[in-house]
């Protein structure tokens, strides 16, 4: 045991090692190796002492300011007089600031590897002029090193007609002060590119995920600890095909990846926290808010909406697992896949800027004034996560159709399942339209199709209409099973069954029907037939209804029941709130005129971060407290899930609340800075929110891995629910169920548990008959 | 349902999973960055992955034990739990080639300018640009519809340069405007002789090949004949249908050579763009099928079919009479009319 541990222990060291040097390959000041060079002896050996001064220098610098500098070479022995070619050259480096030509100089110097030289035509003399551009940080002392060859030319006194006959260096050497760094001036702290930070983070967020993998598999069985035996433990977690290891994987997949779209979000937001801020260029900023998106809904929301539908769902229905396991897991590899291939030109430094919607004609284009490099590889992905999708979504409707156990009819199954098969109809049936699309964008990059290039009579409003025919259906996948977790949440807590589940299952089923009808109000601004404007507002607004008609089902529900305040009823009223919000902020956008003024305004980022993070994700974290003890047998903790909570929600609303005003006073979305004084206000504040936040969200995870081992344990039925998931241990044997179960009615089960309000008891008394 | 037998299936791990989609994102990424290596390696890695699959499914004997589970409750009672999930697959298949097809539709109804079209033919007649003998919308649209060969300047002409070129986008005003594809389906496909017949075949060649997988699935549900006879039937039916679907790709590719190669007709047009990737598409629907019923010949000629496992080449069947069924409505849409 001893042996182990020294081998836990430097294992742990090696990458503490690795994580401490990550980030100081990338920071290097000049990059490795071009500080050292002295120069060559291209002409075989010289006289003499060459002598090399560098004037125009200041006693201390300004941040930001320009020197001319003049370097001059001089050996008495190579007097340059003589000579009218080849005189001399020059290396000049400076440990931070910028070179370039000085004045007159422009064909004579060049920048090159962070230093200044002389170019080829630059030859010819011994003092040239330089301009050196200070660093904005003055809390510093800048090194200077040069160095100098005085040349004996092509002519004088030639061997073999070369100029051969003298290499003379010398080296000059000084450091400058900042003005901070002499007492005054302004010092900086110093400032790592975000590219960097950002690769950092993900580095450090990997190597943190492994060693957690490393010590979970620790935790997993401490006597018997066997380095070898990890191995086999990886293997079983790469090749497993038990819908509730799937689960596990695709729930800390996206767990990790709402973490790093957590930190795009906050380096993005860090540029937008005052006015006419330079912290990210404008290609960083494009490619952090397309990836911040593309990872928030594809990489972190949909898988976790995946793994609760994989781990619970089966449960739910009473079946031993889902209907295809192998192509159960090849969804979720795919994921996995597609994530490399999303996040491969952003680790490369051309980084897709087409966000998520990735509208045709930019996204076709490439070149110096179209998408980025990475687009083409981002598209790939796009594609593999369509398959991902398909895969996953034809397995949970086979399933839900054809594996339910007894007692488990269409009209008294659970909630939260008829959430998942509506909301998997809707995405496997809207999927297609979204991999055409891509695949034509991606033979438009590749091979040279025309589909999107109307100087080729393509047609750039095709792509939005296939996007958005995936793209609309697909912000209803999103939430409806958060309806569904909330749905069963509302009515465990309040002791009762769910207030008119008939009218909850219509009511889904009818956004699932409408959901594919409305995507043109998306498109309200393309220019879009009138008549087809009109019907799509109509269309629009008609979701309305069937969303109206849950909120007030989940209010009653409330209404007759004797809530009991845990932690996933805390997330679940949260819900209500700020998805109320956000769906009332929605109904704006339907009204065409309306839209004209709000359309690509901060607005409707209010509007869908209310629905996206106070709906789907606050719904997932409701699941999250809700179903942890049967996924692992112990509760998280309840305090920290209410300190979780209270932070998470007022800094929710604290950062997309006054975005709202933002949004009507015009502030543009996707935009990289701007310059309205006033704004600044509202945007710091929103940043430091979304940093409170973000930062929150650690809480979660520090809960979920300590209660991991330290959670009150719990039976089978922690909360008092009434579905099939219930009646199986925590956590769940494998196969999941010994016996097939019959599942009974919700209103008998209650009965026999608890008595509800008077509400339920009159509504119990109409279905007794 | 029985619930007693402790049904192992799905729970010994597979690692065809992990290595279909390595398999999937190197070709993704070789397509991506035009490297023909990377592609390569990467449907190497794919089909690796399929062996694999292959490999744990050849031992399938059809029974529940081995994870043919049969469905219970509506709407697919009593129904193989695969064979719902390949209907429902199918579905999703629908709505590929219903993509596919919208989009072309799209491209060939105008829908994308036609409204805008009738209202600046409106705005025409009502501010008295357009003359007298151009009293309805329908006549301007007629006039200045673009991919009817489009009279830049008569269009001009009678809308008043409200309708002008650089409506459509600009690139009916050059020289080089690539022909639209009433034009290209004019000219080089409905008229073709050379392009027509391939297709002709093709279509046959399709429908007869739906028609062997049946038989071959009857041969393999017949329990009244002797096993060898029957390996033999399955072995030669399927064969068949390889030979078929494979005559179907190398005509569709001779006829892409022809109208490459006479009419110069390339992928880098938008009428090519939508020609060659929606039959393509298809194509590449045929090739997996063949790549499957492949693996199906092999488990043939070991003599694994039996009575008891034969669904899996109704299963199959279903997807190859959807492919033909696929080829039925591209046929007309791109070839005749």
């Amino acid at each position: 045991m001893n042996k182990n541990r020294i081998r836990v222990i430097s294992l742990m060291l090696v990458i503490f090692a690795a994580l401490a040097a990550t980030p100081q390959i990338t920071s290097f000041p000049t990059g490795a190796g071009t500080n050292g060079n002295n120069g060559c002896t291209c002409h075989a050996g010289g006289a003499g002492t060459t002598t090399v001064t560098v004037e125009g220098l200041p006693e201390s610098y300004v941040g930001g300011e320009t020197y001319e500098l003049m370097l001059t070479v001089s050996n008495p022995d190579i007097p340059g007089a003589d000579i009218s070619t080849n005189m001399g050259g020059f290396r000049l480096f400076a440990s931070a600031g910028t070179f370039g030509p000085g004045e007159n100089s422009t064909d004579l110097v060049q920048e090159k590897e962070g230093g200044a030289t002389h170019t080829e035509l630059g030859n010819d003399f011994r003092t040239w002029n330089i301009s050196w551009t200070a660093p904005d940080n003055e809390g510093q002392i800048v090194d200077f090193t040069a160095h100098g060859n005085a040349v004996n030319g092509n002519a004088v006194t030639p061997t073999d007609g070369k100029g051969n006959t003298g290499d003379a260096w010398g080296s000059f050497e000084t450091s400058i002060p900042g003005a901070a760094a002499m007492g005054g001036g302004v010092a900086l702290i110093e400032q790592a590119e975000p590219f960097e930070v950002a690769i950092a983070a993900i580095t450090f967020g990997i190597s943190l995920f492994s060693l957690m993998l490393v010590y979970v598999f620790y935790r997993n069985n401490p006597d018997g600890f066997n380095i070898n035996g990890l191995t086999t433990w990886l293997k079983k977690w790469l090749t497993t095909t038990d819908h509730k290891e799937v689960g596990t994987l695709y729930f800390v997949f996206s767990f990790l990846f709402l973490l790093i779209g957590g930190v795009f979000a906050m380096l993005f937001r860090l540029q937008l926290a005052v006015a006419d801020n330079e912290f990210l260029t404008q290609d960083q900023y494009n490619s952090f808010f397309t990836l911040h998106g593309t990872t928030m809904i594809f990489l972190a929301a949909m898988p976790m909406i995946a793994a609760f539908a994989n781990w619970i769902l089966p449960l739910q229905i009473g079946a031993k697992d889902l209907a295809f396991p192998r192509i159960n897991a090849m969804g979720f590899w795919m994921l996995v896949g597609a994530s490399v291939l999303l996040y491969g030109g952003v680790l490369a430094g051309e980084g897709a800027d087409i966000s998520w919607t990735m509208y045709a004609p930019y996204s076709a284009s490439s070149g110096e004034k179209g998408a980025s490099a990475g687009t083409t590889l981002f598209i790939g992905g796009i594609i593999m996560l369509g398959i991902s999708s398909t895969l996953g979504g034809v397995n949970f409707i086979a399933t839900v159709m054809t594996m339910r156990a007894p007692g488990v009819t269409w009209m008294k199954m659970p909630l939260f399942t008829w959430s998942v098969f509506v909301a998997n109809a809707m995405l496997y049936l809207s999927l297609p339209a979204l991999i055409i699309g891509t695949l034509y964008l991606f033979l438009d990059r590749t091979i040279g199709t025309h589909f999107y290039d109307a100087a080729a009579g393509g047609d750039p409003i095709l792509w939005a209409h296939l996007f958005w025919y995936f793209g609309h259906p697909e912000v209803y996948v999103l939430i409806l099973p958060a309806f569904g977790i909330v749905s069963e949440v509302l009515a465990t807590s309040a002791k009762r069954s769910i207030f008119g589940y008939r009218s909850m299952v219509y009511a889904m089923a009818g956004i699932g029907a409408l959901g594919f009808i409305v995507w043109g109000h998306h498109m309200l601004t393309s220019g879009m037939d009138p008549t087809l404007r009109l019907l799509m507002m109509i269309t629009t607004m008609l979701v309305a209804i069937p969303t109206g008609v849950k909120i007030f089902n989940w209010l009653a529900t409330l209404w007759g029941g004797s809530l009991v305040f845990k932690t996933h009823t805390l997330w679940a009223l949260g819900f209500l709130v700020t998805f109320t919000i956000g769906g009332i902020s929605g109904m704006f956008f339907p009204v065409a005129g309306l839209d004209v003024h709000f359309h690509d305004t901060y607005f409707v980022v209010a509007h869908f971060h209310y629905v996206i993070v106070g709906g789907t994700i606050f719904g997932m974290f409701s699941a999250i407290y809700y179903w942890y003890p049967k996924a692992t047998g112990r509760k998280l903790d309840e305090k920290l899930g209410l300190l979780h909570f209270v932070i998470t929600f007022i800094a929710m609303n604290g950062t997309f609340w006054p975005m709202h005003q933002l949004g009507i006073e015009g502030m543009p979305r996707r935009y990289h800075t701007y310059s309205v004084d006033s704004w600044t206000e509202l945007n710091t504040f929103i940043t430091i929110s979304a940093y409170i936040m973000g930062i929150a969200q650690l809480i979660l995870l520090w809960n979920l891995i300590r209660s991991y081992k330290y959670g009150e344990e719990v039976g089978k039925d922690p909360w008092g629910g009434w579905s099939l998931e219930w009646t199986t241990e925590s956590p769940p044997p494998t196969p999941s169920f010994h016996e097939i179960p019959t599942q009974g009615d919700a209103n008998e089960h209650e009965h026999e548990s608890s008595s509800g309000g008077l509400f339920s008891k009159m509504w119990k008394g109409v279905e007794a008959k | 349902m029985s619930y007693d037998d402790h049904d192992d299936h799905g729970h010994h791990g597979s690692w065809s999973p992990i290595i279909a989609s390595i398999g999937t994102m190197l070709f993704l990424y070789g397509f991506a960055e035009k490297n023909i290596g990377l592609i390569a390696l990467g449907l190497a890695v794919l089909v690796w992955g399929l062996f694999v699959w292959w490999k744990e499914d050849l031992p399938f004997d059809g029974s529940e034990k081995m994870g043919e589970l049969k469905s219970a409750g509506t709407p697919f009672g009593g129904m193989k739990v695969r064979k719902a999930g390949m209907w429902i697959f199918l579905m999703s298949e629908v709505m590929i080639f219903g993509a596919f097809f919208g989009a072309y539709m799209r491209m060939r109804s105008n829908w994308n300018t036609h409204w805008t079209l009738r209202d600046k033919a409106q705005e025409a007649i009502d501010t008295g640009l357009a003359p007298e003998e151009y009293t309805s919308i329908d006549s301007i649209v007629e006039e200045c519809m673009p991919y009817h060969n489009i009279n830049v300047a008569k269009c001009d002409q009678i809308t008043g340069g409200l309708v002008n070129t650089s409506f459509w986008g600009g690139g009916y005003e050059s020289a080089t405007a690539p022909p639209a594809y009433h034009h290209v389906a004019a000219e080089y496909i409905t008229a073709d002789f050379w392009t027509l017949l391939p297709g002709a075949i093709n279509t046959f060649a399709l429908i007869l090949s739906s028609f062997t997988i049946v038989l071959a699935l009857k041969a393999a549900r017949d329990v009244n004949l002797d096993p060898k006879i029957r390996d033999k039937k399955i072995r030669n039916y399927l064969g068949i249908t390889l030979i078929l679907g494979t005559l179907f790709l190398i005509l569709k590719l001779w006829e892409w050579n022809h109208l490459i190669v006479d009419y110069h007709f390339t992928i880098d047009t938008l009428a090519g763009s939508f020609f060659y990737v929606t039959t393509g598409a298809h194509g590449v629907h045929v090739f997996v099928g063949l790549i499957f019923i492949t693996y199906f010949i092999y488990k043939a000629h070991i003599g694994g079919w039996d009575e008891k496992n034969a669904q899996s080449i109704e299963y199959y069947g279903l997807y190859w009479h959807f492919v033909d069924l696929a080829w039925v409505v591209i046929f007309p849409a791109f070839y005749l009319y």
